[in-house]
């Protein structure tokens, strides 16, 4: 491996406290990911899985550690700061869905567009939910779409910006197995089409066979990583 | 398990427990706090109305009272409970014993007893009685100043000459109502008889005044005295039926404060609901899945009326708690307003009530959204459509019972079943208004396209699902009305009432002046003064109707069949303006005209172009009304129903009189001048009289800010807690923006937007509103003008925006700085 | 919505309008003319006066005016009568308004004035120069005059009330005009004759006062038609 990662973690540490017990959700953690790879942090209930992704993308910051994007420590950043990579570097990906309630689909997908000026955001987005086979509900309001709808107008959201990395936090956990198989397809068939980074939560083996790279944590530690 | 489980739920959600906790105690606070000092404020009002008449019991004639009033009277003085004095009041004109000077003065003659409540006092300090005594009378100061007298000094009343023996500073039963034409002496009844003054063909006021203990009610007695009294000249009254305007007065301002109870009330009950709905919206996943694990609906609705009897239990005590040393604050406050004797006590009635209310205001207004309970489906644990959740539905039974509620409360507190009416019309018809109103306005801004981002993402904030806009508008846009209503009926109430009597209100009237003498008399008093000629004449016809007398007398108001004063000028004055018309007379110079005032107009149904025909002691004029006018003070200013060009009136025979400003030390003197050089005019003094009503309009002014601030603090937490209980979407968005790559300062524009659509789209509802409102009470009730106060009700608009948009934005500040995964995890699954 | 309450500022102002002679005093009226007999009436009898002339709270048929007018025309004199009383009004304000008066071209003036000046205690020399001034008017332009006499209320003293009775039989001697010794002759202090103001006549009482000053205005009559005739 020559290329620099394009996420890079060292020696992550990361501890919640409830009520007055503290739990160390993650040690030591250090790994990198290349560009254009799908990778995939498999764990049990538990291990950690969600807190590391939420490190690694800037949803939370360690207790101690780096987290590099593009070379870019992201760990110090100021909210403003971490919102146009947000923006324009990230896309999120998540398990419930986490769509906008007030915003019909179409505005839920050309909203990441709206905010980085882009003009052609209805365009691109229509286009978007034609491609997942939803052109017809655009106009609707989240509610009234299934979870499968709501996921794969999740992932155009996630798109529209062409992000340099995807990060999807169990994106089928809350799916039956045919839709979730539906969007698996989806989001590995974007990640080939746009050389995106695939970083992905999941406990499902099945998945994790097809990742490019696997992370297995246990009990907030990193297991020596497996390549396929 | 029951209690176990409320005792989790309230944990669970302890923040909006605390807002539901807070909501409950406030309005308690406020009931037992507002309760309280009405009750202290009656009883120490009563107390006043007591002082005023110097007894419970009043017996007056012109005329010596018939044997069988006389009987009466004796027959309740020889109880031993009871207490009978004599009072006659009289003018006579004193002379100095020297026969150089004399002076018309009111003489008091009282017996031993009076006054029977409140005291005389004197300058010297000392007791009334001691001083006293057979020969001995008690001037006021202005008759040893105009007469050159000092205390010890003799003078004649009739023919028998008395000792002055002190000066008097107040006494309690000098009515209000009187300008004096002279000042009081105060004789004994023992030198009655030999004062030789009260005899046949003398104009005397007989007064008897009665004293009783607690237990006797003053109202029997007057019954019992009533059969006994010749109505064609003895009346009796008690010291709460007597014609006392200043006990009409306090009336009005008891009136308002239970206004402001009524209101305070309300908006805590809105608040209450709002919360608790706000409430159960987030436990719909509890019960969602308490019912899929075949909980019956009865042991949910067990279980959060548990939570809502604890709460409100808990509110209520806290709220006694803080509300009665509040009381004692109050009572403190009032000791300084109204001059008491006795202490004040707690009015236990006054927590018990609100104790009472209290709970019974959270069962109902809980009552509703529980009852919804019933017909929530375990569904929604699976679907995400609220749709479904008809959870806040109308339901007609516990509807029905709150209104109830409300109108007994209402009908309680009023004690009077017209206006309790009116009010209650008012109060759904304002809801009623608010809500429509919302409907339409959210309606319209749902489709309104926009194409600016932030504008756009505000607007749809409001749409948000759940999110409970209208609730939230309709409450804001009610309580907003409430507080601008208070507001501006307070700002109408200063502006008729306290800014009309400034520092420099006229203190002396001089009257029967002759035209020929206003240039010298501004010479001698050394100050220009504003002449007011006064022609007398009656209303004949509106319209070629002729004026019916005998319909006339039956009004309850003014009449238009008794003679008026016209008068003439050519300009407004600074007291009053044009409600029809473009100016005072208009240039159409081919006929006579007349400016009407507004008070008479509504009593005649004149208009505007009507045709008058008056009768100017013989000599009839017709005129067509060219405008109609307002006073905008009820101050002292005199002020005519009807005012004629000068050309008109010119040549009637006529009186002027004048108001002025004296220096009160220097008054003596100035009436010594006037009167010297004037002989035909007459003087009336009304410094008394000002002092009196300044006092009490100080008063009255200050006790109803206080009670406004009191309810404006209630009216703002409740709108404060009304939009904290829906901050949890607001950060669910936030969060979602933030994710998607938007800055701090996107996501505070957004929010600062929505609130401000919230705050401006309730803040102009409500004035509006509370414009109608306060116009209706001040006209219609009142009887006041009326001014919209523009200043306030922007300063009011402003105020009530920046707090919507204040409020709203310290319940998402927190996402604002922090990482967003915390609020991911805590928020997740809604 | 009821007007329960005028506030107090209300009433006083209302209070203070009244003592001003202004607001809230009743009724003076100008009585329809007597009904004529034939070629017109003879002549005209205005009476000048206050409110005990104007009619304090009687309906203004039942105050002297209106009663002597009818007892006129019973009796066959066609005279028609004007009631030219104002309530408040001051012997002061009565000299002021003469010109006023005069416009109404009277043949006969019954005065009655000056009571308001006792009650607000003004000097009694004043009452008299101004009374005296009004008849002297009135019999320069030829009018007759029953000059009715007025007696002060006894509790002003009797320094007072006696100098002030004395201004009515001594102008009338002066200037021989007919004087009614006292207007109230046989009503004032009598409870069942007056309103429970104790000084305003009901219309009882105008009746008594209205025969008893029959007599007098017969008398003017006589002087007035004889120096029509003469």
């Amino acid at each position: 491996m020559t290329t620099q990662p394009i996420i890079e973690a060292r020696q992550l540490n990361k501890t919640y406290s409830i009520d007055d017990r503290r739990i160390q959700v993650l040690q030591d953690v250090s790994l990198g990911i290349r560009a254009g790879e799908f990778a995939v942090i498999q764990g049990s209930s538990g291990s950690g899985k969600s807190t590391l992704l939420s490190l690694l993308s800037g949803l939370d910051r360690p207790d101690s550690g780096t987290v590099r994007i593009q070379g870019q420590d992201i760990t110090k950043l100021s909210e403003d700061d971490l919102a146009p990579l947000r923006n324009r570097t990230f896309g999120f990906v998540f398990q419930s869905f986490h769509l906008v309630p007030s915003l019909s689909a179409l505005e839920n997908i050309m909203f990441p567009a709206e905010l980085n000026h882009n003009p052609n955001a209805a365009d691109e987005a229509g286009k978007l939910l034609e491609r997942v086979g939803l052109a017809a509900r655009g106009p609707n309001m989240p509610h009234q779409l299934s979870g499968g709808e709501q996921q794969r107008v999740a992932i155009c959201r996630a798109l529209i910006n062409r992000p340099a990395i995807i990060f999807a936090d169990e994106p089928t956990g809350n799916l039956d197995s045919r839709s979730g198989q539906a969007i698996l397809e989806l989001l590995l068939e974007f990640q080939r089409e746009y050389h995106t980074t695939l970083l992905m939560v999941t406990h499902n083996p099945a998945i994790a066979q097809s990742a490019d790279s696997r992370f297995q944590l246990a009990d907030g530690r990193l297991a020596p990583p497996v390549a396929n | 398990m029951l209690p176990r489980l409320i005792l989790r739920e309230l944990d669970q959600n302890r923040q909006q427990t605390a807002v539901l906790l807070v909501c409950i105690a406030l309005s308690v606070v406020g009931l037992t706090a507002l309760g309280g000092f009405q009750a202290n404020v009656r009883e120490a009002m009563l107390r006043d109305a007591r002082q005023l008449h110097a007894a419970d019991v009043i017996v007056r004639s012109s005329f010596p009272f018939l044997p069988a009033m006389e009987d009466k009277l004796r027959a309740l003085d020889a109880r031993d409970d009871v207490a009978v004095t004599r009072v006659w009041e009289f003018y006579t004109v004193v002379r100095t014993v020297d026969e150089s000077a004399s002076l018309l003065s009111a003489v008091k003659i009282v017996a031993s007893g009076y006054p029977f409540y409140g005291q005389v006092q004197l300058a010297s300090g000392e007791a009334f009685h001691d001083v006293i005594g057979p020969g001995n009378i008690i001037v006021e100061q202005s008759l040893l100043d105009r007469l050159g007298l000092t205390i010890g000094d003799r003078i004649f009343l009739g023919d028998t000459a008395l000792v002055i023996r002190d000066v008097v500073i107040s006494e309690p039963d000098r009515p209000v109502t009187v300008f004096t034409l002279g000042p009081r002496i105060f004789v004994d009844a023992r030198d009655r008889g030999r004062l030789g003054l009260i005899t046949q063909g003398s104009r005397v006021r007989y007064k008897a005044l009665v004293r009783l203990p607690a237990e006797i009610s003053p109202e029997a007695v007057q019954q019992d005295l009533w059969t006994a009294a010749d109505a064609a000249q003895e009346s009796v009254d008690t010291f709460r039926s007597a014609d006392s305007r200043l006990k009409r007065f306090f009336d009005n301002l008891l009136f308002f404060l239970k206004l402001v109870g009524i209101f305070t009330l309300l908006l805590a009950g809105i608040g209450i609901h709002s919360v608790l709905s706000a409430l159960l919206r987030t436990r719909i996943k509890s019960m969602a899945i308490m019912k899929a694990l075949g909980a019956p609906s009865p042991f949910i609705l067990r279980l959060y009326l548990g939570v809502v009897l604890f709460v409100g239990a808990a509110g209520t005590v806290g709220g006694i708690l803080v509300g009665l040393p509040l009381q004692e604050m109050l009572a403190r406050l009032l000791t300084d307003l109204i001059p008491a004797e006795t202490s004040f006590r707690i009015a236990w009635d006054a927590v018990g009530e609100s104790f009472l209310i209290g709970l019974l205001a959270v069962s109902l207004f809980a009552a509703r959204p529980l009852l919804n309970l019933r017909h929530f489906k375990p569904s929604a644990l699976f679907r995400h459509d609220s749709g479904h959740l008809r959870l806040f539905s109308a339901e007609g039974l516990t509807l029905a019972l709150t209104a109830l509620f409300f109108i007994g409360l209402v009908l309680w507190h009023l004690e009077d079943l017209r206006i309790g009416a009116y009010f209650i019309g008012g109060i759904l018809a304002l809801i009623g208004i608010v809500f429509g109103s919302c409907r339409l306005l959210l309606a319209s801004l749902r489709h309104l396209p926009t194409r600016h981002l932030m504008v756009r993402q505000a607007l749809r904030g409001l749409f948000r699902p759940r999110n409970a806009t209208q609730p939230i508008l309709v409450t804001l846009t009610a309580s907003l009305t409430i507080l601008y209503a208070l507001f501006l009926i307070e700002s109408n109430l200063d502006r008729a009432f306290v800014d009309a009597y400034p520092e420099d209100v006229p203190n002396v009237f001089l009257l029967d002046i002759q035209r020929h003498q206003t240039e010298a008399l501004s010479r001698l008093v050394d100050q220009p003064l504003d002449f007011y000629p006064v022609v007398r004449a009656k209303l004949m016809a509106i319209n070629g109707q002729a004026i019916d007398p005998k319909r006339e007398r039956q009004r309850k108001s003014d009449n238009l069949a008794r003679p008026f004063n016209l008068t003439y000028r050519e300009h407004l004055l600074n007291d009053e303006e044009i409600v029809r018309g473009d100016a005072l007379f208009d240039d159409d110079a081919g006929r006579l005209q007349v400016s009407v005032l507004k008070r008479v107009a509504d009593i005649g149904g004149i208009r505007l172009g009507d045709r008058l025909r008056f009768k100017i002691q013989g000599v009839p004029l017709e005129a067509t009304v060219s405008s109609i006018r307002v006073r905008v003070r009820e101050g002292l200013q005199p002020y005519f129903y009807f005012v004629f060009p000068e050309e008109t009136l010119k040549a009637a025979p006529q009186t002027i009189f004048t108001a002025m400003r004296a220096d009160p030390r220097d008054m003596a003197a100035l009436q010594n001048r006037i009167v010297q050089t004037f002989p035909n005019i007459t003087i009336l003094d009304a410094r008394q009289t000002i002092r009196q009503i300044a006092g009490a309009l100080e008063r009255f002014s200050q006790v109803i800010r206080f009670f406004t601030l009191f309810s404006t603090a209630a009216g703002m937490l409740l709108v404060i807690s009304s939009i904290i209980a829906t901050r949890a979407a607001r950060i669910r968005e936030a969060v979602y923006y933030k994710i998607l790559g938007a800055r701090g300062r996107f996501v505070f524009y957004v929010f600062s937007l929505e609130n401000f659509f919230l705050g401006a789209a309730s803040a102009f509802g409500g004035l509006a509103l509370a414009q109608l409102i306060s116009w209706v009470v001040c006209t219609r009730y009142f009887d006041i003008p009326y001014a919209p106060h523009a200043a306030v009700s922007l300063a009011g608009l402003v105020a009530g925006i920046l707090t919507v948009m204040g409020v709203g934005l310290s319940a998402s500040r927190a996402i604002m700085r922090r990482r967003p995964a915390r609020f991911l995890r805590t928020h997740a699954a809604e | 919505m009821p007007r329960p309450t005028y506030p107090l500022i209300v009433a006083l102002a209302m209070a203070a309008v009244f003592l001003l002679g202004c607001e809230r005093t009743p009724t003076d009226a100008i009585t329809p003319p007597a009904p004529s007999s034939g070629e017109g009436p003879r002549g005209v009898i205005v009476c000048m006066g206050d409110s005990l002339t104007a009619g304090y709270r009687v309906d203004e048929n039942d105050a002297y005016p209106a009663l002597l007018a009818a007892k006129l025309a019973h009796d066959g004199f066609s005279y028609e009568v004007v009631n030219a009383g104002v309530s408040g009004e001051t012997s002061s304000g009565a000299l002021s308004r003469l010109d006023w008066v005069l416009t109404l071209a009277p043949d006969i003036v019954i005065l009655e004035t000056g009571a308001n000046d006792g009650l607000r205690g003004v000097d009694p020399a004043l009452t008299r120069n101004n009374i005296d001034a009004i008849v002297t008017r009135l019999k320069s332009e030829g009018i007759v005059v029953v000059l009715a006499g007025m007696e002060m209320v006894r509790n002003l003293g009797p320094v007072f009330t006696e100098a002030f009775r004395a201004i009515y039989p001594e102008i009338a001697e002066a200037h021989d005009v007919i004087l009614m010794p006292f207007f109230l002759e046989g009503v004032a202090g009598n409870p069942k004759l007056n309103q429970p103001d104790g000084i305003h006549p009901t219309a009882e009482g105008y009746r008594i006062v209205a025969a008893n000053l029959y007599s007098y205005v017969r008398q003017a009559i006589t002087r007035f038609e004889k120096r029509n005739d003469g």
